[in-house]
């Protein structure tokens, strides 16, 4: 009760603190709640910079047990969204926000790219063929968007004795933050490994940052999966066990991509999966502006996931982690799961 | 509550949220004293789980009923079941977290 009390008090702007919460959020409520009254729901949802609001007729504060199926509804669609987070900035391949419309860059162009770190969106009128479109600078004019901090919070370096920003200096380097468990990061790693490859020649310098999710389940925290767990990662990797090099990056997703150039400067980001050509393009400009000659202005062909489903993956391995992933995610349930009647479900011991 | 301040100090240990029945800050929370909590808590005539039936559920019919029916499912659980709250545990939550 005291912290009931504490909590109406009030510390700093108006509902200030719920701007800081970026993770997708369902809110719900029963419309005549006396313990809470629904109107809260209403300034969480109003607040929230990414809620979805689920208010139930004919129902006080415990409207989850009585309209449970839409209730389960509810958290099902909230959960099954196919990005770690990064949906929050924009539409994805087969996400229910809307379908990424691929452009060329000249389509992408600007007017205003003033503004570090905005994505804009800009809707091509109603109807069922509208695609919202991605407005973001015009690759010529990347801007600087920070610098590229310190890597000294790394617990451990795997593949490469320790690295740091000054060592780095004179390379292009695209930060690679990830999670062993994202599966919208593993479906990035083909790209990246590809990249990694084709232009280390040119002074390219892949570095992978392991931010874990998951503190159990991703087994012993200093070690990324091994080879034989089929990701073939030869690039050096920050062990962020942490989340040091995280916040030094003042970073919020997985996979998150920043591409740093030669001067030290973070020049360009690319969050969730996608925009596979428009990073490629953005390492060329980078390398070729750090003085690398030869650079291929080829992109490397590759399969976009196909729209709804689960999306397409190039290679068996991954294909294979990915299922053996998603079996490990699903809730194992002794007996089974009892659909539409009541069951007594204890836990396994 | 808890939720929203465990987002702001450790936002990378959630990748989504859902909120149920809850306040942000600087609203209202819980207030049991207020006359239409206060006269079902202080009924002696509701018993057991007849209390959340009132304070939880909409008083009509409909409502009433599903909490009625969402009762009878609370009561098939027989295992592994928290241990009865009293006296001496709602003197600590009121004085803790809850």
């Amino acid at each position: 009760m005291a912290a009931f009390r504490e909590w109406e008090q009030s510390t700093g702007t108006r509902f200030g603190d719920l701007k800081g919460i970026h993770q997708p959020t369902l809110v719900v409520n029963g419309i005549h709640d006396e313990m809470i009254p629904v109107s809260n729901s209403y300034r969480l949802a109003e607040s929230l910079p990414n809620a979805v609001l689920l208010v139930c007729p004919d129902s006080g504060h415990g409207s989850l047990f009585q309209f449970h199926d839409s209730f389960i509804t509810g958290t099902r669609r909230h959960s099954s969204r196919r990005t770690c987070r990064s949906h929050l900035l924009r539409p994805h391949v087969g996400d229910e926000i809307g379908e990424v419309h691929e452009q060329s860059p000249a389509d992408l162009a600007c007017r205003d790219p003033g503004r570090r770190r905005r994505h804009h969106r800009a809707g091509r009128g109603p109807g069922p063929d509208s695609q919202e479109v991605l407005i973001r600078p015009q690759l010529s004019r990347l801007p600087i968007e920070g610098e590229f901090p310190s890597l000294a919070g790394a617990t451990a370096w795997l593949n490469s004795p320790p690295l740091t920003a000054e060592d780095l200096r004179g390379k292009v380097v695209l930060a690679d933050i990830w999670t062993y468990t994202c599966i919208n990061w593993l479906r990035t790693l083909p790209y990246v490994r590809a990249w990694a490859a084709k232009y280390k020649d040119q002074g390219l310098v892949v570095i992978g940052v392991h931010s874990p999710e998951f503190e159990l389940r991703e087994g012993p925290r200093e070690r990324p999966p091994r080879r034989e767990e089929g990701m073939g990662i030869d690039y050096p990797v920050a062990v962020d066990s942490d989340h040091a090099v995280w916040r030094a990056f003042n970073n919020e997703y997985w996979p998150a991509l920043y591409l740093v150039d030669a001067k030290g400067k973070i020049r360009y980001h690319q969050f969730g999966e996608g925009e596979y050509e428009r990073t490629e393009k953005v390492i060329q400009q980078l390398l070729i502006e750090a003085g690398a000659t030869g650079v291929s202005r080829e992109l490397r062909k590759g399969r976009r996931p196909r729209s709804g489903g689960g999306g397409r993956l190039e290679q068996p391995q991954v294909r294979r982690e990915l299922r053996r992933l998603r079996a490990h995610r699903e809730l194992r349930l002794p007996g089974g799961a009892a659909r539409d009647k009541a069951r007594v479900y204890s836990n396994p011991s | 509550m808890v939720a929203q301040q465990m987002a702001l100090d450790r936002p990378s240990i959630f990748r989504r949220m859902i909120l149920v029945g809850t306040a942000p800050r600087r609203r209202d929370i819980m207030h049991l004293e207020k006359p239409s909590l206060a006269r079902h808590l202080g009924d002696p005539t509701l018993k057991g789980y007849a209390v959340l039936q009132k304070i939880f559920f909409a008083p009509t019919p409909s409502s009433q009923a599903a909490g009625g029916a969402f009762i009878e499912r609370l009561a098939q659980r027989n295992e592994d079941l928290d241990t009865a709250s009293g006296p001496d545990r709602r003197r600590r939550a009121d004085g803790g977290v809850s």
